[in-house]
Formats: structure tokens, sequence, C-alpha cells
């Protein structure tokens, strides 16, 4: 019984914290979002702008690349 | 470069702005969702918790001054740049805390790997140090955060106090205030300990040629570009201040008074013509 008592005691515990947190809003924090340093970043196959495919490999330089995330070109 | 447009507006963005390099069009986002950076403050400025201060507050910050969520942003990353090796692994990476602001390529490059860019500087000469300062981009337009770069080459024998040394005047760069330039923390290399035997004197110094980087941010808010509608220069001024010392003497402290100038780019604001 008391054995018992202790796991739904933790079991509350486990899930008061995350209660708690719904609603609550995350704070945007940018240098947290997407793959930190030393981390490997998705590949990805998408058009480019005269129609080719392109892949994180095909875009590839001597010492690696630059990806630009722009918001929009169009307006 | 990576966005949400179609092929066809990064066609024409291409073509009328003479771009060479890939845009590659990510429409649906499905790529900038993998990367984890989709903009999810336009999701809450549109939904439920709108009134939210808190959401209100990222709004202004990430999304639009005016505190409004245009539907057609649904989809945008935070804008950002990750710097990668052959095998996709991150070496560095630059996102900005508010929607105007963008780091210049040539600004990251000098911040990266100390790359140097063609662009025209000053060279001063003292009987202590070379100094040779120049700006990351010849032309900057609002919103950009770019860099001045000093190259500092002490004079034979002599060292230059370092941040950490108490005592001495440590090398800094004071930049005169200006209205719409905010002036980031500037960056330090590593020093090397200077050991005086005579006082047993251990400080952080430099010896060798160096090279610091001020930070500027030219603001991009719509007042900032009102200000600045119709210039089509920028000059700053700063004063470099240090002090000198080789093995046997110690000099005053000095300060040269520095100054760049770059050009002013208007921001490319007309939109690509396609059929809409």
């Amino acid at each position: 019984m008391t054995r018992l008592v202790g796991w739904s005691l933790l079991a509350l515990l486990m899930t008061l914290p995350l209660a708690a947190r719904q609603g609550a809003r995350t704070k945007i924090e940018v240098s947290t979002l997407g793959p930190q340093v030393g981390e490997r970043v998705p590949d990805f196959s998408l058009p480019d702008q005269t129609g080719g495919t392109r892949t994180l490999q095909s875009i590839m330089g001597p010492k690696g690349a630059m990806l630009v995330f722009i918001r929009s070109a169009d307006w | 470069m990576i966005s949400y447009d179609s092929r066809e507006v990064l066609e024409a963005f291409s073509r009328q702005n003479g771009i060479t390099f890939p845009l590659l069009s990510d429409k649906g986002s499905e790529a900038i969702n993998r990367y984890g950076i989709l903009n999810t403050v336009v999701e809450e400025g549109l939904g439920p918790n709108r009134e939210d201060p808190a959401v209100k507050a990222d709004i202004s910050k990430y999304i639009s001054a005016a505190g409004t969520v245009p539907p057609m942003m649904k989809g945008v990353p935070f804008p950002g740049t990750f710097i990668v090796d052959r095998q996709g692994r991150v070496t560095s990476r630059f996102f900005e805390d508010f929607y105007v602001e963008r780091s210049t390529i040539a600004g990251i490059l000098k911040r990266v790997d100390g790359r140097d860019q063609p662009v025209a500087g000053t060279r001063v000469s003292t009987e202590h140090l070379e100094v040779s300062t120049y700006p990351s981009d010849a032309a900057v337009a609002p919103g950009n955060r770019f860099s001045l770069a000093l190259d500092i080459q002490p004079k034979r024998g002599m060292h230059l106090y370092a941040p950490g040394a108490s005592g001495y005047r440590v090398i800094s760069l004071s930049m005169a205030e200006q209205p719409f330039i905010r002036v980031l923390p500037l960056k330090y290399p590593t020093s090397e300990m200077y050991v005086f035997k005579p006082l047993n004197e251990r400080v952080p110094v430099y010896q060798k040629p160096f090279t610091l980087l001020q930070e500027i941010v030219l603001e991009g808010q719509p007042a900032a570009q009102a200000a600045l509608k119709g210039k089509d220069s920028l000059t700053l001024g700063g004063t470099l201040e240090y002090q000198a010392c080789d093995d046997r003497v110690c000099f005053n402290p000095a300060s040269i008074p520095l100054s760049w100038t770059v050009s002013l780019r208007p921001l490319v604001l007309q939109r690509p013509t396609v059929a809409r």
C-alpha cells in the first residue's frame, strides 16, 4: 500500500511540471534553434532558380558551404 | 540561400539583381521545418494568444515593428546563416535577434576566418605600433551588421596591454556616439602572458600582430531608414587607446583618433517581376 502511494506521488510529481508548462509559452531564443556548432545539418533536395535540383552535397565547395536562410526574396 | 519562395520568384530575383549563386526554393517550408528554424511567432501572432504581451513583444522583435502579422509570413524561417564543413557539420552559425538586422556576408567571413576583403582602409604608425584599419564592407544598407577590423602590429620589442592587465591601460576602442549606430562589444583575440622578472610580474599582453574586431549595427527600423534616406555615405569615428612598454621603458598611455567611411546602399525594395 505504502509503495503504491509512493508511486502515485511520484507519478503526480512527474506530471506537475508538465501541467504547469502547458499554456505557458517558451520564450524564443534564436541561438538555441536548429543545428548547433559541431552538429550535422539535415540534407535537402530543393530546386534552384535555374530549375536544377540541389542537395547539401551538390552545393559543397572545397571548404564546405554557407547556408543562408532568408525570410523571402519576394517582399 | 534558402527561402520559401517559388522557383519563379527566385529566378526573377536572381536575374534582376545579378545573383549567380544558388537560390533554393523551399516552397512548403519542409527544409526550414526540418532545420528547426521555422518562425513560430507567426503562428502565435495569428492564433488565440496573439494579445499575450510576451507574444506581442516577440512579434515586434521577430516579425514587424508595426505589431501585425501578415498571413503570407506563414512558413518563413528565423533568418540566419550556417557555415558547414564538407561533412555538413556546423562550424559556425549567425542568427539575428531583430528582424530588420542582418550580418553582411563579408562581416561574417571576417568573424569566421579573418579573411580580408579588398576594402580601402587607413594606416597609422606611432612609435609603438602600426595599425591598419578598414571596414568589412565597402557599402552597407540599413539593418546591416558589419565590422571594423583593426590589424595591429606592435613595433619591435614592444608589448601592448590586453584585457585582464591591471595597473596599465588596456588597449581599447571607444566609438563616437551617433544616432542609429549600435556599437557591439569589442572582440579581442587571445593574449599571451608577459613575465617581467625584475618585478616578478605576469601580465596579459599582445606582442605579435593581432586583430581587434569592432562590430557595428546600422539600425534598420523605419526611423533609421528615414534618417538615412538620400545620404550616400556614413562616417564613423573612434579612438584607439593603448599603453605600450618594452623590456626597459613603459610609455605613457596614448590614443589615436580613427575614422571609417562606408557607402550607403539603399535596401532593395523592388519585388521580383513574376506573373501574380
